[in-house]
């Protein structure tokens, strides 16, 4: 933290990502070995991930669709056929010798994300396909490093954006715009803490406004959250400056962020290309994407989180509501729902933001959990807002509903009974014009006096017709139920006749 | 002589003889063979109990004792894994290395009612022609134990020259089931690339390897083929077309075939014995009515350097694996980047480290060497299309230039050379191709060679069968 | 020219250790080798300037690129028969293990 002021206005970090995240597949990308992140050491071993002798890869299609849909989401162009090739190098959690992998010809090429904070676009130049790696614990076997190989053959796509950022804020913000993204294609769960999300960083730096491209970049590696990632940055950032303002060139190297001394340690001078011989990998042909595998991978591709937003927008939502709503993507369902079962798009998402949410961060889960079948909130919905329960009151029989789910009923199974059996024991029920009501059904037997008449004679089956005539009268306000019953009593009050 | 192998099933299948009887009689003679000091050491491991107990099973199960392949002794060569004995590759690495899964050959030969023998010696890794470079000793000629069997399917060869079993699995990169075919006087076919899979087959060089059949005859050989070829889910490079039945022509006789005969595969330097045998071969089958044409391979030449370059280069990543973390021997040291080298170091033979490391070169410091092989292979390859699309139906040619050579022969360059031009332009293609006894020389018999366009086994299998036994 | 620095190189990369007559062999071996296969080499360079960057190692599908089968996402892998016991050369609770890696306390030397 050296730097002078002065001298970090003369500079400008130039940063780029490469992404790692685990798709969500039932099965490794080669091998038929279940994908699960947790259980005793390599006990979803098979000679494949094993790297036995004599054990071949054959390609996970899902991969590949989910490949090709995050490729979609990227905006990126799909490469028809694409190629695998073995990255060679030794390590214990290696189990080949290489890691198969894509280079030359990945899966996709040349997408962009749209930054939503600040419009800018960030280059994704590819997308691919390759293989997880094993554990390596170090505490667990005394005075040896012990190899669990569970993990690897995990489906991973990597994603490297062009270098289109110019600070650690915005690389932040590309990858949880990413996230939300891939979370959203169903690609992957991108949890950082189980590492089904990684990011390493490309750092390097520049004249401020020049586009300079030759100054030497490190890659950080081990980035754990978030926060990490920005703080690493930052720090990179100064310290590529000092370096530079000392007068020694920053070094190509690979660095790793010490969490916990907040430093940055350097792992290893950067490999050239050649030291990883690569090459074509024999035992898988080349990868042909045909029009029936990218049909099938697009087939069920949700709007992007974006895109929906702005349809939000277009139902009469605030800017703020629609981007919350379609953060994730059960959630944006989930008010879609509630929406589909009568509520109004403004009502839906008052409820959905405030008590929906505020139930799910107090239980620390997700919309998916919340105990009220959206049927049942557009219920509670409707009633308010046609006054039949107050607000404070809608709110009361919202709690109860949720503490009657958490308490093991099945509300969603008898949910009128529930809803109203609920609003009759807390004795919330409104009646908010009944005089206006009232007026109406004046208004209505004074106009159809002969019908009324009729009715009152014996032919019972005219009361839907009035009952339409008042609705009719009263106006999409008022509450069917109540209207109803009081429309009964007038014409079965024997003292009008 | 034909179809040895059906009528052995046959015979099991009808309760003529139990498959347990028949091993064990089998064994008796393998156990002769492979004792004292004139043993053939044809194979590196063999177990009596482990022998009868598949006899067994296939006795106690209908749908095995009804099998195609029902109590028929097998051999298989020691770099295919099996569940029930180790499997070495000859190398000091593996030397007690157990597979905890069978190849898919095997499956198939097991789903069969095939019994497995016993493992056979072999070059280290499969990488020679003599199966001298063993670490379990060599493996002599049955014909004549002071000539090598060839290689590097050498024991498999001899396993069934010499009776240890009716058929046998070898593996191919360049000519390694077909020249020690030819040096041991049996049959031995290389499939076209993707009709056999190599799942569990250890591998050296994933684009040339593949399974093929050492058998007596030509008919047994097909047989054998028929029972390990296919798709398999396991191997991406198997290739998903139906099989055909290899038998169906194999009767049909030679009238009516295109044989072309490549003026390039009669170099100088061959032997007068089997320039002799091969022109009396040309000379069976156009009197058996077949068309003899000349025909011109032009990139022949390539063919060798080509495969080489090829060759070391898979076979440096295909080795990457054994390293001593997780199966095989290992050589402990203070770090583990120390043990893989201690135990690589220790455990490779010297020909698999020199080729290990021009591979490591090739990949790293030599780019336009693997811009060439890719092309050379290319143009070779261009040369089987275009003489199986002007009407040659299969090629005729020499397996090997000579008899088998003396164990312990220290080959000249040249003579080394020569052992794989013959056969290795095939496998760059990936063509199938057949090589049968067609005579002998001082009792060392002498091979010839088919080849056949890709897909084409039922055409190579006629035309073999139809000079083995106009030969007879 | 394979010299013996370039052979002390490539077994370092290849991870296996030689004795010093081996790097002798082999970097006479390798030359003479290297040197016989001029004539493929001359082919790639006459078709255009490979590098280690553009080099398509592919050797197999240039004429009739096959397309690569795909598998279902079902789970069911090639069971193994036995434990790693079986095969493994260090297995500990169910570890495969190794000499404790430098970086995290082994010894470097």
């Amino acid at each position: 933290m050296s730097a002078g002021d002065g001298l970090t206005l003369d500079w400008e970090p130039v940063i780029g990502l490469e992404i790692h995240v685990q798709l969500d597949t039932a099965t490794k990308l080669f091998c038929g070995d279940a994908v699960v992140h947790a259980g005793a050491p390599n006990t979803v071993v098979c000679p494949v991930c094993l790297g036995l002798p004599g054990a071949l890869p054959s390609l996970n299609e899902r991969a590949v669709e989910l490949g090709v849909r995050a490729a979609a989401l990227l905006a990126c162009e799909l490469r028809h056929v694409s190629r695998f090739v073995r990255k060679s190098y030794f390590y214990p959690d290696l189990p080949k010798g290489y890691q198969i992998t894509q280079l030359d010809a990945p899966l996709a090429v040349n997408g962009s994300v749209i930054l939503s904070g600040t419009g800018d676009a960030v280059g994704i130049a590819r997308v691919h396909l390759e293989e997880d790696a094993g554990k390596l614990l170090h505490d667990r076997v005394p005075g040896r490093t012990a190899i669990d190989l569970n993990r690897c053959g995990i489906p991973l796509l990597e994603i490297v954006t062009d270098p289109d950022m110019n600070s650690a804020a915005d690389a932040v913000a590309l990858a949880r715009q990413l996230r939300q993204l891939l979370r959203y294609g169903g690609i992957s769960d991108c949890d950082m803490e189980l590492g089904s999300l990684r990011v390493d960083a490309n750092v390097s730096i520049r004249a401020a406004g020049s586009n300079d491209r030759t100054s030497s970049r490190t890659e950080i590696k081990n980035l754990n959250s978030f926060s990490q990632l920005e703080r690493a940055i930052d720090a990179e950032v100064v310290r590529q400056i000092a370096c530079v303002a000392a007068g020694t060139p920053v070094a190509s190297q690979t660095l790793s962020w010490d969490a916990v001394a907040h430093t940055l340690r350097v792992l290893r001078t950067k490999e050239q290309r050649e030291e990883y011989r690569y090459f074509d990998e024999p035992d898988l042909p080349p990868l042909v994407l045909t029009p029936e595998l990218v049909t099938r991978a697009l087939m069920d591709l949700p709007e992007s989180p974006v895109e929906r937003a702005s349809r939000f927008v277009t139902l009469g939502l605030p800017d703020s509501s629609a981007r919350a709503l379609a953060a994730t993507r059960t959630l944006a369902d989930y008010f879609e729902a509630v929406v589909a079962h009568g509520a109004t798009p403004r009502g839906a998402s008052a409820w959905v933001l405030t008590h929906a949410l505020a139930w799910c961060n107090t239980h620390g889960c997700g919309i998916s959990a919340y105990p009220l079948a959206p049927s049942m909130l557009a219920d509670v919905i409707a009633r308010a807002e046609q006054g039949t329960l107050t607000r404070d009151g809608a709110r009361l029989v919202v709690h109860a509903l949720e503490s009657d789910a958490s308490a093991g009923t099945d509300p969603a199974v008898t949910m009128e009974v529930t809803v109203d059996g609920i609003i009759e024991r807390l004795g919330v029920a409104e009646h908010p014009d009944e005089s206006a009501i009232s007026d109406h059904i004046d208004r209505m037997l004074a106009d159809e006096h002969a019908l009324v008449a009729r009715y009152r004679a014996g032919e019972a089956n005219l009361f839907g017709y009035l009952m339409g005539r008042l609705m009719k009268e009263a106006g999409a306000g008022a509450d069917p139920r109540s209207a109803s019953e009081r429309l009964r009593e007038r014409l079965n009050n024997t003292e009008e006749r | 002589m034909s179809a040895r192998l059906a009528r052995l099933a046959a015979r099991v299948a009808s309760g003529e003889i139990t498959a347990e009887k028949r091993i064990r009689g089998t064994f008796d003679r393998l156990m002769t063979g492979e004792s004292g000091p004139d043993r053939v050491n044809a194979f590196i491991s063999f177990d009596y109990d482990t022998t009868v107990a598949q006899a067994k099973r296939v006795d106690a199960d209908p749908s095995l004792r009804t099998g195609v392949l029902a109590g028929v002794p097998i051999a298989v060569k020691d770099n295919i894994c099996t569940i029930d004995s180790p499997t070495t590759c000859a190398a000091r690495i593996m030397a007690n290395y157990r597979s905890p899964y069978d190849a898919t050959v095997v499956r198939r030969l097991r789903a069969a009612g095939a019994v497995i023998m016993g493992k056979t010696n072999m070059d280290e890794f499969a990488l020679g022609s003599s199966t001298e470079h063993s670490a379990f000793g060599a493996t002599r000629n049955p014909r004549n134990l002071e000539h090598v069997p060839g290689g590097s399917s050498g024991g498999s060869a001899a396993a069934v020259a010499a009776g240890f079993a009716e058929a046998s699995l070898g593996t191919e990169t360049s000519g390694s089931v077909r020249q020690p075919a030819s040096f041991c006087g049996v049959v031995g076919v290389r499939p076209t690339y993707g009709r056999v899979s190599r799942y569990g087959v250890i591998a050296f060089a994933s684009t040339l390897d593949q399974v093929g059949p050492m058998a007596q005859n030509v008919e047994d050989a097909a047989l054998m083929l028929q029972v390990i070829a296919g798709p398999d889910a396991y191997d991406a490079t198997t290739v998903d077309m139906e099989v055909p039945d290899f038998c169906a022509h194999i009767g049909d006789g030679l009238s009516g075939l295109v044989v072309g005969i490549p003026r390039e595969y009669q170099p100088e330097g061959m032997d007068p014995a089997v320039a002799r045998s091969f022109a009396e071969a040309i000379g069976v089958m156009r009197a058996r009515g077949a068309t003899i044409r000349d025909v011109s391979l032009p990139h022949t030449d390539l063919a060798l350097p080509t495969y080489h370059a090829i060759a070391s280069t898979e076979l440096s990543s295909n080795l990457a694996r054994f390293d001593g973390v997780r199966f095989g021997a290992r050589v402990d040291a203070a770090t583990p980047s120390g043990m893989q080298a201690l135990t690589r170091g220790r455990g490779f033979g010297a020909e698999t480290k020199r080729r290990i490391l021009m591979g490591t070169y090739i990949l790293s410091h030599d780019p336009a060497l693997l811009a060439g092989a890719a092309r050379g292979r290319a143009l070779v390859t261009q040369d089987f299309l275009d003489v199986f699309a002007a009407g040659i139906d299969v090629l005729f040619t020499p397996t090997t230039h000579a008899p088998a050579f003396k164990l312990g022969a220290q080959l000249e360059p040249y003579e080394m050379y020569m052992s794989d031009v013959l056969t290795v332009s095939a496998a760059l293609a990936g063509i199938p191709a057949i090589s049968i006894p067609i005579g002998a020389s001082h009792g060392l018999p002498i091979g010839g060679q088919f080849m056949a366009a890709k897909w084409a086994e039922p055409l190579m299998f006629r035309a073999a069968a139809g000079l083995e036994s106009a030969l007879l | 020219m394979i010299d013996r620095a370039m052979v002390r190189h490539l077994a370092d990369a290849a991870r296996i250790d030689l004795a010093v007559e081996e790097v002798d062999r082999i970097a006479d071996q390798l030359t003479d080798i290297l040197d016989e296969l001029g004539v493929v080499r001359a082919l790639g360079e006459a078709d255009g300037a490979a590098t280690v960057d553009t080099v398509r190692s592919d050797t197999m599908h240039e004429v009739e690129p096959p397309m690569q089968p795909l598998r279902a996402d079902v789970p069911g892998a090639d069971a193994l028969i036995g434990t790693a016991a079986r095969f493994a050369p260090e297995v500990r609770d169910g570890f495969f293990t190794v000499p404790l890696l430098p970086s995290h306390g082994g010894d470097p030397a």
